[in-house]
């Protein structure tokens, strides 16, 4: 009986492992003072930090990607929400397939979104990388804010609304006073998840942002394959550090219940 | 208010009204989100399958309907070897994230109220770490000097490093590590809601440990095991990442190829067919499982 429990924690214990030790490990790597990746490490320095944070390359896309991921998750969780909207509060034939329409971009490879969107700014003759990788990021997001906000509105409790429209309120004044407080956050959350959907995004970004648009992921990859520095180490753990910040506020915003649902 | 002014004019029956009113909301509450999938989605896609029966000569691609594209890419050995090499990998990949995942989400299913939240919130980290940090974490990792190499030889085990890097171990790993948490949460969501009363009932009916599991726990939590399934398997299928950084040629898949295709040959109705075949596959797999597992139903 025993042995069967240990045997369960030592297993997850391995897991745990397994999933942290890579993370970890770029986390150590980056206090590292040797140039090569090497182990052990023998000595430590906050250096590759300044470094990272002097190299102009890197602020930019920095810049790039925090600008990206603004604009991409402000649009879908506008979207979103109005979606989650339709598809919780009104009965309507296809109801189901609508919401497996919403989930899709997630489920469809993204290689072959990308290449789907190269084939029609071509044929459009839209030339402007940003654009283009804006408009995947927000395919991206709407899963994640369709979701969230979709599952606040089946918890709520619909009779709060009804008491205020029977108390004299109109149903503008309903929504802003009632809904949309309620709903708050849950948008927030979704903002927070699709801003981090964006900002992490990797293979969308890489196939259409062209040679001007350098996002920070994609600039990492390009110095994975032609440049290594140290200075990746230090660069990763900062965006690991604020992809984590943002969604561990997302789940303070969705719930406690919503967490563990997941 | 217009709407609101012409059914007042207009004396319609208060359903109509109520009806068209519901429904207009509904339209404008859909229509973003509709016009959005439609234009940047599900049009783009259809260009690919359009292209992939237009001709290529000589660096050009010229309108036409042809089946070349599509019988080059199932007759070539080479594409059918990428194609079956990306299908061993996302099954050979789920089935190792199922025998790692399962114990894993059984335990923090059944762990006190407060641990079961912390290692709940550790199982999001890896989920939310950008997936090109964790594939570089692992190509230092497993490097000559990397981690795994330093460790094998301080255990005594190894005496020269190994090469890991550029093989299909390496590849293996990685996704097994990007994918993991895929399998875990789905897993975890469900043997959470099992009643681990269950499970004592099975026992005091004189049920052993391994028959409880056979019997009761497994069974109950199949719903999580097919998402789980079906969701590590059609993102491995998809990789590219992964295949580019830490494989060698040998371990390129199908949209690495598929990439090449359109961003260093230029022929996108080759390409086209090629992620085409790829669309169907990944289709298939997700009307079987609907079919199987009523996946809709599940959502609610």
């Amino acid at each position: 009986m025993r042995i069967g429990r240990y045997l369960l924690r030592g297993w997850a214990l391995l897991a745990y492992l397994f999933l942290f030790s890579p993370i970890l490990m770029v986390v150590l790597m980056s206090f590292s003072k040797s140039k090569y990746s090497v182990f052990p490490i023998r000595g430590w320095t906050t250096d590759w930090y300044g470094r990272a944070f002097g190299d102009q390359k890197i602020i930019d896309a920095l810049q790039t990607s925090v600008g990206i991921a603004v604009v991409s998750s402000i649009l879908a969780t506008f979207i979103g929400t109005l979606g989650a909207m339709a598809l919780v509060r009104h009965q309507f034939k296809l109801r189901e397939l609508a919401r497996a329409y919403f989930l899709s971009p997630l489920i469809i490879p993204e290689i072959i979104t990308g290449i789907a969107l190269l084939s029609m700014a071509t044929l459009l003759n839209l030339q402007s990388g940003i654009v283009l990788v804006v408009i995947g990021h927000v395919l991206f997001g709407l899963p994640f804010v369709v979701t969230v906000v979709s599952a606040r509105l089946y918890g709520f409790d619909r009779s709060l609304e009804e008491a205020a429209m029977d108390l004299g309120a109109d149903e503008v004044t309903t929504f802003r006073r009632i809904t949309l407080p309620m709903m708050t956050p849950a948008i927030l959350g979704g903002l927070l998840l699709s801003f981090t959907v964006s900002f992490d995004n990797f293979l969308i970004t890489y196939l259409l942002a062209g040679s001007e648009v350098m996002t920070i992921p994609v600039h990492i990859y390009s110095m994975i394959r032609f440049e290594f520095t140290p200075k990746i180490h230090a660069i990763s753990t900062v965006i690991v550090v604020v992809s984590l910040t943002l969604i561990l506020l997302s789940q303070t915003q969705t719930g406690d219940k919503r967490a563990a649902a997941h | 208010m217009s709407a609101d002014a012409a059914a007042g004019a207009a004396p319609a029956s208060l359903g109509d009204r109520l009806r068209s009113r519901a429904g207009l909301r509904l339209g404008v509450l859909l229509a973003p989100g509709f016009v959005w999938l439609v234009i940047f989605f599900t049009v783009p896609i259809a260009l690919v399958l359009v292209f992939s029966f237009y001709h290529f000569a000589e660096g050009i691609m010229t309108p036409g309907f042809t089946l070349d594209n599509y019988a080059r890419a199932l007759g070539t050995d080479v594409y059918r070897s990428v194609f079956m090499k990306t299908m061993r990998y996302g099954l050979t990949v789920t089935l190792i994230c199922l025998i790692v995942g399962y114990p894993v989400a059984y335990f923090v299913a059944r762990s006190a109220g407060r641990w079961r939240n912390l290692l709940f919130v550790a199982l999001i980290i890896p989920f939310w770490t950008t997936i090109v940090v964790r594939t570089f974490a692992w190509k230092i990792m497993l490097g000559t000097n990397g981690l795994v190499n330093y460790g094998l030889r301080e255990l005594g085990i190894i005496d020269m490093p190994l090469k890991f890097l550029y093989t299909e171990t390496a590849v293996m790993v990685g996704l097994t590590h990007v994918f993991l948490p895929f399998m875990i949460l789905p897993l975890y969501a469900v043997l959470e809601k099992i009643d681990p009363v269950l499970e004592e009932a099975a026992m005091d009916l004189g049920a052993g440990r391994i028959r409880t599991f056979l019997r009761v726990t497994l069974p109950l939590s199949l719903p999580g095991v097919s998402t789980g399934c079906l969701l590590v398997f059609i993102l491995t299928i998809g990789s590219f990442l992964t295949p580019d950084i830490l494989g060698g040629p040998g371990e390129l898949m199908i949209a690495n190829v598929i990439r090449e295709e359109y961003y260093t040959t230029f022929n996108w109705p080759f390409g086209g067919a090629l992620a085409s075949i790829f669309l169907i596959i990944t289709l298939v797999m997700i009307l079987v499982y609907n079919r199987l597992f009523r996946f809709d139903k599940l959502q609610g």
